[in-house]
């Protein structure tokens, strides 16, 4: 189960993702991120304090979005990644690409 | 003694995952995984069905597909074995992702198989009776030791009598957040009594999480503090590059070797 919040503030779009990002849910995670960035935000905080799992198939996701932003002179900064989910990102070197921040708040008044 | 076992059959359906997850999850705490193990054996058994039903299978969802996993646990290990019918395929001889690459060098996907290898302690392949048979092991925690990390604990040697005010700590193993702590509290310690210049040689350091560099600038900061610093020595090229990556080489000296770092100061 995987359920997706949209909000915006200061001009940067909010996406909360709560439950697991896997190979059935992932592209649902996807779909929202590409419909952000065709909306013209390219500054993108996802907020994953209450993703618990997540598997190679969401990686996949938030790296070709975060390519998207990137390219596009935005960024997509991560808030709040749990200790699971850092493991992950730990592994596939992605906690040294993505700005990654303790909380939201945080994550959206870096930009 | 025969070893506790059980099985199951899953649709090639992605949305049946998540049953070989729970399956997983169940037989796993029977054999006395610790969660950290349990969330692993859960992600490689994830990323192995993925890979059958998106490649193996085509992505077909021809519903007489299935794939059975088959878990059981002796003393030693859990072992789940995974059975598909799809297309030979041997997950060991592909070509998997480094994780030291820069976002514009990297492809959005293909890390599913390179996670099962580095998750489990042991994978094996096999082609045998027209099916794939993947076979993933886990060691289980020797009885009564204590908790001990995958890649090792670190450990230190230190070297003295260079200079009064410098100390080179040799640094092996994996610097994660346990060691971390330890080894900033020894840190802090020779600081506060004097010796302000710390190198630490970490030519036999092959990992640091993030909790290890967070403590590196903790140190590297109460160093300043007084006038002293930190220095780092000898670092493997793949930390060496995940530190240039992340500009710690603007914070730190970085030296090539133990003997030019104490060069460096004490001259």
């Amino acid at each position: 189960m995987l359920e997706i919040h949209i909000a915006e503030k200061n001009r940067v779009a909010v996406v909360a993702a709560q439950g697991r990002v896997d190979s059935s849910s992932a592209g649902q995670l996807g779909d929202v991120l590409t419909a952000v960035i065709a909306d013209g935000f390219n500054r993108i905080v996802l907020d994953i304090a209450s993703v618990d799992y997540m598997s190679s198939a969401g990686l996949r996701e938030i790296v070709s979005a975060l390519k998207k932003v990137r390219n596009d002179g935005g960024d997509m900064r991560l808030a709040e990644a749990t200790e699971r989910v850092y493991e992950v990102l730990e592994i596939s070197g992605l906690h040294t690409i993505f700005r990654i921040f303790d909380s939201a708040a945080e994550a959206i008044n870096s930009f | 003694m025969i070893n506790p076992q059980a099985q199951i059959q899953i649709r090639a359906r992605l949305d049946e995952i998540s049953i070989a997850r729970q399956f997983v999850l169940e037989m796993g705490r029977q054999a006395g995984l610790d969660e950290k193990s349990l969330h692993h054996c859960q992600l490689a058994v994830d990323e192995a069905c993925t890979n059958i039903i998106e490649h193996g299978y085509g992505e077909a969802t021809d519903s007489d597909q299935t794939i059975s996993l088959t878990c059981s646990y002796g003393k030693r290990n859990f072992t789940i074995e995974i059975v598909d019918s799809g297309i030979r395929f041997d997950p060991l001889i592909h070509i998997t992702p480094d994780p030291t690459n820069e976002l514009t060098q990297r492809e959005p996907g293909g890390w599913g198989l390179y996670f099962i290898k580095e998750l489990m302690d042991d994978v094996h392949y096999e082609y045998r009776d027209a099916r794939n048979h993947l076979t993933l092991t886990k060691l289980l925690p020797a009885p009564g030791a204590a908790q001990t990390n995958r890649k090792g604990n670190s450990h230190q040697v230190v070297v003295t009598g260079l200079a009064d005010n410098l100390e080179v700590f040799e640094l092996t193993g994996a610097i994660d957040s346990q060691a971390s702590q330890k080894l900033e509290q020894q840190l802090v310690e020779r600081i506060t009594t004097g010796r302000k210049y710390l190198v630490l040689d970490m030519a036999g350091v092959d990992h640091i999480s993030s909790g290890g560099l967070k403590m590196l600038v903790a140190v590297w900061k109460r160093a300043h503090d007084v006038k002293g610093d930190l220095a780092l020595a000898g670092l493997q090229p793949p930390l060496l590059e995940v530190m240039k990556m992340i500009g710690f080489d603007l914070v730190l000296k970085i030296f090539d070797s133990q003997e030019s770092a104490i060069s460096h100061y004490v001259d």
